[in-house]
């Protein structure tokens, strides 16, 4: 793709956790961009490394357990590798914005909303308390929170959980990130909630041109949302497309698999669904071989002796699977739809 | 109903009241009426589904029709007979017709119990069955639900989450119920697993004859597995009927919104804008009428917050909206 400079750029990050020899491998070689203004879906399973892969980002995994190594991970001109704790502490508050699946966790009960806001502008952007209570309200009411002078004075046990991810969402914007990171940012919420939240995350971006990795399971959050995908397995990322792209034609096995197995598409109402067989993987794949390959309805025999190589399907679409010329085949044109319609 | 066929569950303007917030000294300050005065039929054989939104009352309705809970007001009847008020023996007997599943797949099981033990127990409390019988029984239900027999000595942590809902489902059929009340199943499962209990489910529903309520948020899965749903909202029953009919020509304003909310394949619908407005109101202080009126696009705040809708049948679908007939003309354009 041809794109002004990325605003992160992640290149071979590869994550272990433990002692020496008995370690787990979490992140296997994970590349990806997000360019500027773009919002970047990362799906997939329980386990497969979605947060690990963010928290080795922002140098948030415990330094004694985990390690790390990568080629790059650039965040515009920095090279987030090299860069000191105090450093990161200082863009993870300016630079790039966090939200996470459970608000409550994140917030402080014993502190009002407003002045949990203004904090954190007073910490990184040195304000004054008054021009940090002024910012305060002007976010509570870019984030679309309904009176907004009156929620400055609310603890977050009394909003409702929508409300409080708008907080969080009006926190993490404080200080005008390039980028948001948000972590399953709608999971804990009913689907009119969430269709909401991730509205408001859609148009912030627009309005405010920050990048964005939406980290989710939720195959139709990503169609509705996001720009590009990356779909991950196992700690890797199997194939990485534009979101019309991945939906028209899947390449992966486990893609396949996914898109398949959900009810709606092709299959009738009370019939069998295509299901995935085998289980979530609790260990990381080895590492001459495809990751999926155990619970794969399109596997070759190599598969499970060599690790299949990132392939450029077309410009923006890669993929790392044996077989994808017959995967995209099979699933060519499959509808992905709601089941009722 | 079917002219000469009786629903095999009946549950009749059932309210369970929870007192909340009690203070020390003063009892309770709130109650919240979990469920509304509810009324609904579970038919025989029939797969019933169950959606609405957190908090809504799906999981307690679902206790109350396992008899783990008792209605405050109301009655539920299974074969005519009632539920609640049982003597010890009846209720043991009840509790061997109707069993459940629930969401959680480890914490419905015993840690300290091997999958073998916990698919024992309903065998040895339910059945009479010898301890030789009762072995041979769990093999076939491990092959039953899919469960290779070497994991059946192995503790509820040794499992992933789909081996140990199929031992939480082998539990439940065990005994041979009529009814599975199956409170969101597949929720806590991995995208890739669901799909393979899914499909347990519907083959062990058809191979019982069972009857089944299924509980969940998740209104695909609700569309595929359900003969009806039911809607709820805030303690009520909204929008009732059968699958097909629901989904393709939703009628009450929450059950559009709802279904309006799921997130949109592509690539029609990208950019369209939700029409979902506003959040549930509290439950200890729902609005007076129609609970839904503080979000409902077409409430009319007179007629809305004076009266409590009742359920109109039209077709084989029963709503409760007072406005019905004024916002079918309005969509069809009149
Ligand atoms: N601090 C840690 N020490 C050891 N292992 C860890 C640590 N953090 C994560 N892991 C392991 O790394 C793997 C990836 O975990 P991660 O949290 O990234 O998954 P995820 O994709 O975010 O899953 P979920 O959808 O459940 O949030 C898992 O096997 C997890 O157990
Ligand atoms: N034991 C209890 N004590 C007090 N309140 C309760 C109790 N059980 C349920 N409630 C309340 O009753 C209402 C209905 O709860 P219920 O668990 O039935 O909802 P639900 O539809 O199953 O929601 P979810 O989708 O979150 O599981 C909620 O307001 C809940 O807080
Ligand atoms: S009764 Fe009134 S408020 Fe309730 S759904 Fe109908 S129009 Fe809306
Ligand atoms: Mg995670
Ligand atoms: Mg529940």
């Amino acid at each position: 793709m041809i794109t002004a400079s990325p605003t992160l750029s992640v290149r071979d990050l590869s994550v272990s956790f433990g002692a020496t020899g008995a370690r787990l491998q979490a992140l296997d070689r994970v590349s990806f961009d997000v360019a500027r203004g773009e919002i970047l879906a990362l799906v997939g399973e329980s386990g497969c490394g979605k947060s690990v892969t963010m928290m080795a980002i922002l140098g948030l995994l415990p330094e004694r357990v985990a390690r790390i190594e990568a080629q790059r991970i650039q965040l515009g001109e920095l090279d987030l590798r090299k860069a000191t704790p105090k450093a990161l502490r200082t863009v993870r508050g300016r630079r790039i914005g966090m939200i996470f699946q459970d608000p409550m966790t994140s917030l402080t009960p014993v502190h009002t909303v407003g002045f949990q806001i203004a904090e954190v502008m007073r910490a990184h952007q040195g304000l004054s308390r008054r021009a940090a209570q002024a910012r305060a309200l002007e976010l509570l009411d870019l984030v679309r929170i309904p009176d907004p002078r009156r929620r400055l004075d609310a603890y977050p046990h009394e909003l409702s959980g929508g409300m409080r991810q708008r907080v969080m969402i009006a926190i993490a914007l404080a200080c005008a990130p390039e980028l948001l990171i948000a972590d399953e940012p709608t999971t804990a919420l009913d689907v009119t909630v969430q269709a909401q939240i991730m509205e408001l995350i859609a148009d912030l971006r627009r309005e405010m041109g920050m990048s964005v990795v939406l980290i989710t399971h939720d195959l139709g959050v990503v169609a509705t949302t996001a720009d590009r995908v990356a779909v991950m397995y196992a700690g890797r990322i199997v194939e990485e497309a534009p979101v019309a792209d991945l939906f028209r034609n899947p390449s992966h096995g486990y893609t396949a698999g996914l898109i398949r197995s959900l009810p709606g598409g092709e299959t009738e109402r009370q019939t069998r669904l295509a299901e995935i067989p085998g289980n979530v993987p609790r260990f990381a794949a080895p590492p001459n071989a495809c990751a999926f390959t155990e619970r794969c309805a399109f596997a070759l025999p190599g598969c499970a002796t060599t690790r299949p190589p990132d392939e450029q399907i077309s410009q923006a679409h890669r993929c790392a699977c044996f077989n994808r010329e017959a995967v995209a085949a099979a699933l060519r044109d499959t509808p992905f739809v709601r089941a009722w319609v | 109903m079917k002219p000469g066929i009786s629903p095999l569950m009946r549950v009749e303007n059932v309210s369970r009241i929870f007192p909340v917030g009690s203070t020390l000294l003063g009892g309770p300050r709130h109650r919240v009426r979990a469920l509304d005065r509810v009324s609904l039929d579970l038919r025989r054989g029939e797969t019933l589904g169950l959606v609405g939104e957190s908090g809504c009352g799906k999981s307690t309705l679902a206790r109350l029709m396992v008899a783990l809970d008792a209605p405050s007001e109301g009655r539920i009847t299974f074969d005519n007979a009632p539920l609640s008020g049982l003597p010890a023996g009846e209720l043991h007997r009840r509790r061997r017709q109707i069993q459940m599943i629930f969401q959680d797949p480890y914490a419905s099981l015993n840690p300290r119990m091997t999958a073998r033990a916990s698919i024992a127990e309903p065998l040895a409390n339910f059945t009479g069955m010898g301890r030789a019988d009762i072995e041979a029984r769990i093999e076939e239900l491990a092959a039953q639900v899919g469960l290779p027999p070497h994991l059946l000595d192995r503790f509820p942590h040794e499992l992933s989450g789909g081996q140990c809902q199929r031992v939480g489902i082998a539990r439940a059929i065990s005994a041979g119920p009529d009814v599975i009340i199956a409170d969101e199943p597949v929720s806590a499962l991995d995208v890739s697993i669901q799909a393979q209990i899914l499909n347990l489910l519907l083959e062990i529903k058809r191979r019982m004859g069972l009857s089944m309520v299924f509980v969940s948020h998740d209104l695909s899965v609700v569309s595929h597995i359900a003969d009806r749903v039911a809607v709820m909202y805030l303690g009520r029953i909204v929008e009732i009927g059968p699958t097909a009919e629901i989904f393709a020509q939703p009628r009450h304003p929450y059950t559009r919104m709802l279904l309006d909310a799921v997130p949109h394949p592509l690539p029609a619908g990208r950019g369209r804008k939700t029409q979902a407005q506003g959040e549930l109101p509290s439950p200890i202080d729902p609005p007076a009428g129609c609970h839904f009126r503080s979000r409902c696009p077409h409430a009319d705040a007179s007629l809305c917050g004076a009266t409590v809708p009742p359920l109109v049948t039209v077709g084989e679908a029963e709503i409760a909206c007072l406005r019905l007939d004024e916002i079918t003309l309005e969509r069809a354009g009149v």
